[in-house]
């Protein structure tokens, strides 16, 4: 990573936030041209809520592949688990929806320990090029997803708390409770995510990782067991998004695998590696998506999202807080 | 070519105001240059001195912050690195690159250049392309009866030796019948018998008419076989001329084992006159001087020691091949030698960062050959490998942190300690390492490594591409570690200035020990120089032409 | 159970005209990823702009048959420049994300309303194969038998056709892979930068590879357009590709031939496990309260995402391929 690179980096991070809001701001405005600002506020709430659903999911495939260099296929599954067994826990155990999500993101966390630890670590060991761990990828996440039909079957499922709310109203827009705590259970994991990645010692572990993993080790850091880690996070926080998904949008077989490429979408134009990154692109990916229902047809809205991903990825591929060295 | 004399020297490869930085770093500064077209030129320098980075900014591999450069007069700064080879000149690469799935023949036949049948729109018509295959097949076979290929033709490359795969790679080049070869480092991994058929090659070649640029560590063949001899240190041409002229230069001697610490000592007596007063003044300058030898002295127990260590990247081709060495409680140990002599492989495998296929290495009493790194720096280790010594998206003190992670509790008492010693550090604890100069990412490198306060520290040219100022700065710092009580194991391309420091030392050639002692003694010896430089004087030319299989008719 | 009814099934399907277009598929993404090393994830993109191109212009434009598949290949082409150019020269992975997400965004384009009038939006098109089917030389009122296996006049005349391409695209390859130029690819995906110091321009050997290939997909897609008699835009998601890429590697990635083996085998042994799974729950033989009828259709995805992970872990020359390959 060059000197003059990482300074440019760092005096230009203020500037591209202030460049970032700037766009959103114009785009919304551009859009209210279409529609009135009572829908353009709404659609940038709805918009706010998916993007923070989708950071939360993809978060942990950024750290993923900041740290092993693996961009992970199948980390749609993880988000499918979580909604899964939160559904089990909840419907068929009789648990509050509370308690079965923790034990959805415990089970999240599980999953993603297993992974790791019986499939990924073995390939690592033995040298399996890039390319191959994807196509694995691929075709765990073809086995688990259909695992996930077999046994959930195909119609979506709702969670027995929730389902029907009375929307709060504010200045003609409308905001249902569990969105709202969505976007706040969203914010928090994300926070608490960054600040242990920030300040505690494993966080700076996992940094340190990410950047080096050679010198790490010269560090006395078991970089084995920061990966395996890192995985765990990954599956956990995958699994609460999955939860949180499932809130708007019921528990199907497939949401995992149908959210994928927008999540990959949002943690890329982000920059992959950090967690201001996921955030940020999330919120893009999001806002822009609810946003071009104004005035393009809402069945296209996804499009402009995936347009946006492959612009960014000939063009930018380090995305918006991304490190140009972490690319190519 | 006979002996006709033009009236002024035909330029192959004029280079003007080429300019490269990496991370604050100038890994190549060229003024101007040039290379004669029909000779021999070599372009020596010890490492780091950009020579392969100015091989890829010519051919198109690399880019330039600024410059322009010609080929035989024609401006090609900034062209794409397959119409360079197009244009006709042609590269190798410093780590043999061949096709391993593809046989030695097909090797050969994919070089030639402009072939029809590689255009898709023919590619389907093989009467459009036969003619031409077949002749290129003919000079294929032809080059491998030349280089004594011929009965490995359809065997895949990869069944190739190291020496045979080099040879390949020359003959490959000679395929795309280029204008210029510049080959790096031709001889690197070759065994001796091969040796002496390769530089007999390269002058037949020579002699035959291709203007040939080449890098090269090994002096007697710089020596013996260039007509031209070009010195870059810091990325910087300091001599050119004709081999005697330049090895005789006090200031090539002087890029590759460092600046003098003394008054001109036995190592530089076949310097010409001039270069005494010159050296005296240089000695001038602020030193470090080597520390107390420790209470413990030689018989204490050694701290680490290796024994018949035989390591490298590829199990099948170790670069160490059965190393010993130890290191005493409170002593600095050197590890010297020429380019490609296994010095960053030792420590790689000392600290584990490569595994070894034979031999053992202890730390104290304690085997760690089977350890990982990160166990055996639980263990009392510390080590700082040559470059990526830091890590750049975490602040300075973060970096600290990362030093003492197995004891986190001693954090702000090792903290301030080490920040005592690196007060310049102090400033700078919220900025990314990844922002800091070289010498200050050096200081940050070493004082990470300080933090647990090691029992050895293994340190991986610590005055690479620093100013001499900060290079003065660096052995200070591994002096005042010494005298803390880390044992160091240091290797160094700055010779000099590291034995002045160090209490005994090592030179490894060719992945051995050749010469141990102490310090002070191998600062005298003489032939600590003649292993980096070659013998000094001249060898006559020889006559290599009856080694050669019958010459090429092309 | 019937095991020969079975038996008979499987041969059925390893013979059908899909399991040609299959093998031309597989064809065409074997010399994209296999001899380029392009690791297209978008193929069913290839597949669906070629089926489009036929449909779109016979049923919408009432163009006639011929014309359509010209268009078909044409468009299949021009997809293929489109998305190549900027993005052969990435990194594996960001090639892979780029082309999933261009085959994505053709598949909601081609699925929305607003294309409806055009592409027949979600319920797709029919009727453009008349023209095709009156060439039958067959007589249409028999039924012909292919050993134990029995189809009708216009599943054979389809049969023939599809194969004879299939035969004449591997003719084609090998002659093109065994050229000069085929020498270069094989260069180019081995040592990049070897290449390039050679002389080769990468960048249009990739090229040409990437649309190649996408023509071959392309062709494959108006084949199994015509076999259908329908297009629609959910025959062409990534599932279609990924099961693509499980029949290259089934037969060994690189291998001229191997793609036409792993296509006849794949669908021998996905049709065969099909038959057998729905006789043993139709008879009782397996009468597991979680594994009924609907269950059976899965078993397929199942097995494919296991196979494709094991295959490329543990036998990534393929299943069918007794020369190794040399490691570099």
């Amino acid at each position: 990573m060059t000197n003059a690179t990482v300074t440019a980096t760092r005096a230009a991070l203020p500037r591209r936030s202030v460049v970032v809001l700037l766009a959103v701001a114009l785009g919304a405005a551009a859009t209210a041209a279409f529609a009135s600002p009572v829908q353009v506020a709404q659609a940038t709430l709805d918009g706010a809520r998916f993007g923070l659903v989708i950071a939360l999911s993809g978060v942990g495939l950024s750290l993923i592949f900041a740290t092993t260099g693996l961009f992970n296929f199948a980390h749609g599954e993880f988000v499918t688990f979580g909604a899964i067994l939160a559904w089990l826990c909840n419907v068929m155990l009789g648990l509050p929806l509370t308690l079965a999500a923790a034990v959805a993101v415990i089970g999240g966390a599980a999953a993603g320990a297993s992974v790791e630890y019986g499939i990924w670590r073995p390939l690592r060991r033995h040298g399996v090029g890039l390319v191959a761990a994807i196509v694995v990828s691929i075709g765990l996440a073809m086995f688990t997803r259909h695992l996930f039909l077999f046994f959930f079957h195909g119609q979506s499922r709702s969670y027995r708390e929730y389902t029907v709310q009375q929307a709060w109203h504010l200045l003609g827009v409308q905001l249902l409770p569990k969105d709202l705590v969505t976007m706040l259970v969203a914010l928090a994991a994300l926070a608490a995510l960054g600040i242990f990645l920030k300040r505690s010692r494993t966080g700076q572990a996992v940094r340190a990782t990410a950047d080096d993993p050679d010198l790490s080790q010269a560090s006395g850091i078991a970089t084995d067991r920061v990966v395996l880690l890192v995985w765990s996070l990954g599956g956990a926080l995958a699994a609460l998004g999955g939860v949180v998904l499932a809130l708007d949008d019921q528990v199907s077989w497939d949401m995992g695998f149908r959210v994928l490429l927008l999540v990959i979408a949002g943690v890329t134009l982000g920059g992959l590696g950090t967690v201001r990154g996921a955030i940020a692109g999330g919120l893009i990916i999001g806002v822009v998506t609810q946003l071009s229902t104004l005035w393009a047809p809402s069945e296209l809205k996804y499009v402009f999202a995936l347009i946006a991903l492959v612009a960014i990825l000939i063009f930018r591929p380090q995305g918006i807080f991304g490190r140009a060295q972490r690319i190519g | 070519m006979s002996g006709v004399t033009t009236a002024e020297p035909v330029v192959a490869l004029a280079l003007s105001g080429v300019r490269r930085s990496f991370g604050g770093v100038r890994a190549v500064d060229v003024g101007q240059m040039h290379i004669p077209d029909g000779k021999l030129t070599a372009l020596i320098g010890p490492n780091g001195a950009g020579k392969t980075t100015l091989f890829n900014i010519v051919t198109g591999f690399e880019r330039a912050d600024a410059g322009r450069w010609s080929f035989y007069g024609r401006d090609i700064t900034g062209m794409d690195s397959w119409r360079v080879a197009r244009a006709g000149l042609v590269r190798t690469f410093q780590l043999t690159r061949v096709l391993a799935e593809m046989t030695v023949l097909d090797n050969l036949r994919l070089a030639a250049a402009g072939q029809r049948g590689e255009r898709l729109s023919l590619a389907l018509w093989p009467a459009a392309w036969r003619k031409q295959e077949r002749a290129n097949q003919e000079r294929a076979e032809a080059l491998l009866e030349r280089f004594r290929l011929a009965d490995k033709r359809h065997h895949p490359a990869a069944q190739l030796s190291g020496g045979q795969r080099r040879l390949l790679e020359v003959a490959r080049a000679l395929m795309t019948q280029p204008r210029m070869l510049l080959l790096d480092e031709p001889l690197a991994g070759v065994n001796p018998a091969l040796r002496e058929d390769v530089m007999a090659h390269l002058v037949a070649l020579r002699d035959d008419g291709l203007t040939i640029l080449f890098i090269e560590h090994d002096m007697d063949a710089v020596m013996g076989i260039s007509d031209h001899v070009i010195c870059l240190a810091t990325g910087t041409p300091i001599a050119a001329g004709t081999p005697a002229q330049v090895a005789a230069t006090p200031a090539v001697i002087d890029a590759y084992l460092g600046v003098s610490t003394s008054a001109p000592s036995g190592a530089r007596t076949a310097a010409p006159s001039g270069a005494p007063a010159a050296a005296a003044s240089r000695a001038s300058t602020q030193v470090a001087t080597r520390p107390q030898a420790p209470a413990g002295g030689p018989d204490g127990d050694p701290v680490l020691s290796a024994d018949g260590l035989v390591s490298g990247y590829n199990s099948d081709r170790p670069i160490l091949q059965g190393v010993s060495a130890h290191v005493g409680p409170g002593e600095i140990v050197a590890i010297i030698g020429a380019n490609g002599a296994g010095k960053s492989t030792l420590l790689k495998a000392v600290a584990g960062a490569i595994p070894a296929t034979a031999g053992t290495v202890r730390l104290g009493q304690r085997d760690v050959t089977k350890l990982a790194m990160h166990q055996r720096v639980a263990l009392g280790l510390g080590y700082v490998p040559q470059s990526r010594n830091v890590f750049p998206s975490l602040t300075v003190e973060e970096n600290l942190r990362m030093g003492i992670y197995l004891r986190p509790r001693e954090w702000q008492r090792s903290r301030d300690r080490v920040l005592a010693m690196f007060p310049a550090l102090r400033d700078r604890l919220a900025t990314p390492a990844g922002a800091l100069s070289g010498g200050q990412r050096q200081s940050l490198a070493l004082a990470r490594a300080l933090m647990p306060v090691p029992t050895v520290l293994l340190l991986d040219e610590p005055s690479a591409g620093l100013s001499p100022v900060a290079q003065e700065e660096a052995f200070e710092h591994v002096c005042a570690a010494a005298q803390s009580g880390v044992s160091v194991l240091i290797v160094e391309q700055n010779a000099r200035q590291c034995l002045a420091i160090s209490h005994r030392g090592y030179v490894l050639e060719q992945g051995r020990v050749a010469l141990t002692g102490t310090g002070a003694d191998l600062l005298a010896d003489p032939r600590v120089v003649e292993l980096y430089l070659g013998s000094t004087h001249q060898r006559p030319p020889e006559n290599r032409a009856d080694r050669l299989a019958p010459p090429l008719h092309s | 159970m019937d095991l020969a009814a079975a038996g008979v099934d499987a041969l059925r399907a390893a013979i059908a005209p899909a399991t040609a277009a299959y093998a031309l598929a597989a064809l065409g993404l074997n010399l994209q990823f296999g001899y380029a090393g392009l690791l297209n994830l978008g193929h069913a993109g290839f597949m669906a702009v070629g089926a489009y191109g036929l449909a779109t212009t016979v049923a919408v434009f009432g163009g006639g048959f011929w014309l359509g598949v010209a268009v078909g290949l044409a468009a299949a082409a021009a997809f293929g420049l489109l998305l190549g150019m900027p993005t052969v020269r990435l990194r594996a992975d960001y090639l892979a994300i780029t082309t999933i997400a261009a085959s994505e965004i053709l598949r909601f384009v081609l699925r929305s309303g607003w294309a409806q009038p055009w592409t027949g939006g979600v319920y797709g098109l029919q009727r453009f194969a008349e023209e095709f089917y009156a060439l039958n030389p067959f007589a249409t009122s028999n039924n012909y038998a292919i050993g134990p296996v029995v189809v009708d006049a216009r599943t054979l005349w389809l049969m023939v056709v599809g194969w004879a391409l299939v035969a004449a695209a591997a003719v084609l390859l090998v002659l093109l892979l065994r050229s000069p130029w085929g020498r270069v690819l094989s260069s180019v995906r081995q040592d990049e930068d070897l290449a390039r110091s050679l002389g080769k321009n990468v960048f249009a050997y990739k090229l040409q590879a990437l649309v190649i290939g996408g023509v071959l997909g392309g062709v494959a897609g108006i084949l199994l357009a015509v076999d259908q008699q329908n297009v629609n835009p959910d025959n062409y998601g990534s599932v279609v590709t990924f099961f693509v890429y499980t029949i290259v590697i089934l037969g060994g990635a690189g291998r001229a031939m191997a793609p036409v083996t792993g296509a006849v085998v794949f669908w021998l042994v996905i049709s065969a496990t099909d038959s057998v799974l729905r006789q043993a729950v139709d008879s009782g033989t397996v009468s597991w309260s979680w594994f009924g009828p609907q269950q059976v259709g899965v078993a397929r995805f199942v097995l494919v995402g296991l196979a494709l992970m094991l295959i490329v872990v543990f036998r990534p020359q393929g299943l069918f391929t007794w020369r190794r390959r040399v490691r570099t």
